[in-house]
């Protein structure tokens, strides 16, 4: 089979194309390869990629499906894993100079957890520094661009990630999520991603930027792909004490998913001030082919979402600068080469080894949590995170999910958010809520605005609420074409 | 002006970062904006409302004490900017 043809497939696809003996996991692999050889150069979503190392542990890998011995649902499909995420032996970056020559002593568990699963590395991406951004420019090794224009950013943190799906680098992809930082990228990228249930996926070894907020999730080319690679990861981890028990998601449930009864709400706050009109003509089309699909929709008000932003940023800054406060340049990481004193080495080398963004986020953490202010913002933040918790315990009272925009804009131009950190902050307005109370989420694509760049769908759920949250986007992606759509097609009709 | 000169210095020492001269006006205006965004948020009607810690209830998690852990002490020593005889090195902090 030709690599064109390996390349269009879903990682599910991959996976039986694999098992059937019709192509081999390192027929699959060296199709990747080559996809990232050719257009990388260009885009810049891979930090690091494993050309020799990935094609020996295809190699294995496929003697293991031949003898039996694997049958994971997407054993030997090659995937690629973001750079805060910890591989013993490989450099681990989270896109900073600080931590450029770090070699992480162990694996995170997801990482176990795809060896196991038979799953095939072809690299670690590129990602805004320590997950600190929107829009994968502030990285230590240069901004991604977004393949269905490179004038444009991918989104961020995850932009690498997104990226590489969209750009058939990858068959499918991880990322973490703090604020967005899977579902925002998906959206700019035409990409489907998951951000799970707080404590659905082990954060062991996934380099913490906010601890009560992170979470690792699968981004992938259509929902069932994001499906199958979710349950690949899930579980309690005696090594991370916030993890819960999951049940996997049931792949062919999800594949036969009606509408019918489906209860859908639709937060009217979610298309204020702000938006982009064609984002919002896109979304509620979206939100229409649920109604004719069967589902109830209907309009309801949450303005609790216009406190969102101040919640989330006080809480992210306040455990990133506790969480940042280990770089010392003494364990690990970079150290200065200038500095004479041990109270020189931590200034100067986190001076050095930390980009601007990392800085203005640390310092305003330990501006909310400094004592005469603590009440005003940080406690206030907590207090309004419950608030937001109640309100969408109302709300899952009357609806199955929430359905309404992923970003406020589709892809803006790279440079643009650099020179306004404020405006950036603020397109985050509607991935953040799902973090700060832990909801799962997702972006699915829904739409292209009048410059062919994608829009994005984002569905939250009630609590461990996977399993609908994917039969409805199934459902949609079996009704709809957008997420068929990829760059090199552009300007067709979906 | 909340980020006063003597208030950006402060906070640099806590957070244990030098801004550069011509960052430090731009910084303290771009953490002026961030706080009046913030500020929004004081309007939020809290009164009597807990805080939220985690979001689902937390209980003690008892295992047996067990060793599972093994000596790495070379292999983690290998990300030491600058090490000696099987320990992390510094300058000298006491004369």
């Amino acid at each position: 089979m030709k690599d064109e043809n390996i390349l269009n497939m879903t990682a599910l696809e991959v996976a039986r194309a694999i098992r059937s003996g019709d192509i081999t996991s390192p027929q699959a692999t060296e199709a990747v390869l080559s996809a990232i050889e050719e257009k990388d150069g260009e885009l810049n979503g891979y930090i690091r990629v494993f050309g020799d190392r990935a094609i020996a542990r295809a190699s294995e890998v496929q003697k293991q499906i031949e003898r039996g011995a694997l049958d994971y649902p997407l054993a030997g499909v090659p995937y690629a894993i973001k750079d805060n995420i910890c591989t013993e032996g490989i450099p681990t970056t989270c896109g900073s100079k600080m931590l450029e020559n770090f070699i992480p002593p162990y694996s995170a568990t997801v990482v176990h957890d795809l060896e196991r699963a038979g799953a095939v590395s072809v690299g670690k991406l590129n990602l805004d520094e320590f997950c600190m951004g929107s829009t994968s420019e502030t990285s230590f090794f240069g901004p991604v661009k977004n393949p269905w224009d490179t004038t444009r950013v991918p989104g961020g943190s995850s932009g690498g990630a997104a990226a590489s799906v969209a750009a058939r680098m990858s068959f499918y992809a991880y990322g973490s999520d703090t604020g967005g930082s899977i579902r925002q990228p998906c959206s700019y990228c035409g990409v489907s991603g998951i951000k799970p249930t707080y404590g659905s996926v082990s954060r062991f070894g996934l380099i913490a930027y906010a601890s009560s907020l992170d979470q690792i999730g699968p981004i992938g080319r259509d929902m069932l792909d994001c499906a199958a690679a979710l349950n690949q990861i899930i579980g309690k981890d005696p090594a991370d004490q916030t993890t819960i028990d999951t049940v996997p998601i049931d792949l062919s449930a999800a594949s036969e998913f009606s509408g019918k009864g489906l209860r859908i709400g639709v937060p009217e706050d979610f298309f204020a001030e702000g938006i982009d009109p064609e984002v919002e003509a896109a979304v509620r089309k979206a939100v229409h082919v649920f109604s004719e699909l069967g589902a109830s929709v209907t309009s309801f008000r949450l303005p609790i979402a216009r406190y969102a932003i101040p919640t989330y940023y006080i809480i992210a800054c306040a455990e990133a600068c506790s969480n940042l406060s280990r770089y010392d340049g003494i364990k690990y990481g970079y150290r200065s080469q200038n500095a004479k004193s041990l109270s020189d080495i931590y200034v100067m080398s986190r001076s050095e080894g930390f980009g601007l963004e990392v800085k203005r986020r640390i310092m305003l953490g330990n501006y909310v949590l400094s004592s005469g202010f603590y009440d005003a913002y940080y406690k206030k933040a907590l207090q309004s995170k419950a608030l937001i918790r109640k309100a969408f315990d109302e709300a899952f009272v009357k609806y199955d999910l929430i359905l309404g925009p992923t970003a406020p804009s589709t892809a803006p131009r790279i440079g643009e958010s650099l020179s306004d950190p404020l405006r950036m902050y603020l397109s985050d307005v509607y991935t953040v809520l799902p973090n700060i109370v832990g909801l799962p989420s997702a972006s699915i694509p829904c739409g292209f605005d009048r410059n062919n760049m994608p829009v994005g769908l984002q569905m939250i759920g009630p609590y461990r609420s996977e399993q609908t949250m994917v039969g409805a986007a199934c459902l949609f992606q079996r009704s709809t074409a957008y997420h068929l759509r990829f760059p090199e097609k552009r300007g067709e009709d979906a | 002006m909340r980020f006063t000169p003597e208030v950006l210095l402060d906070l640099e020492e806590q957070s244990k970062i030098r801004l550069s001269d011509e960052r430090r006006e731009k910084v303290a205006s771009e953490m002026e904006a961030f706080l009046e965004c913030v500020d929004a948020m004081k309007k939020t009607d809290t009164e009597g409302m807990e805080p939220l810690y985690h979001i689902f209830p937390t209980t003690n998690v008892f295992r047996e004490d067990e060793v599972t852990n093994t000596n790495r002490r070379e292999e983690l020593l290998e990300n030491a900017p600058d090490q000696k005889d099987g320990y992390f090195k510094v300058p000298v902090t006491l004369e």
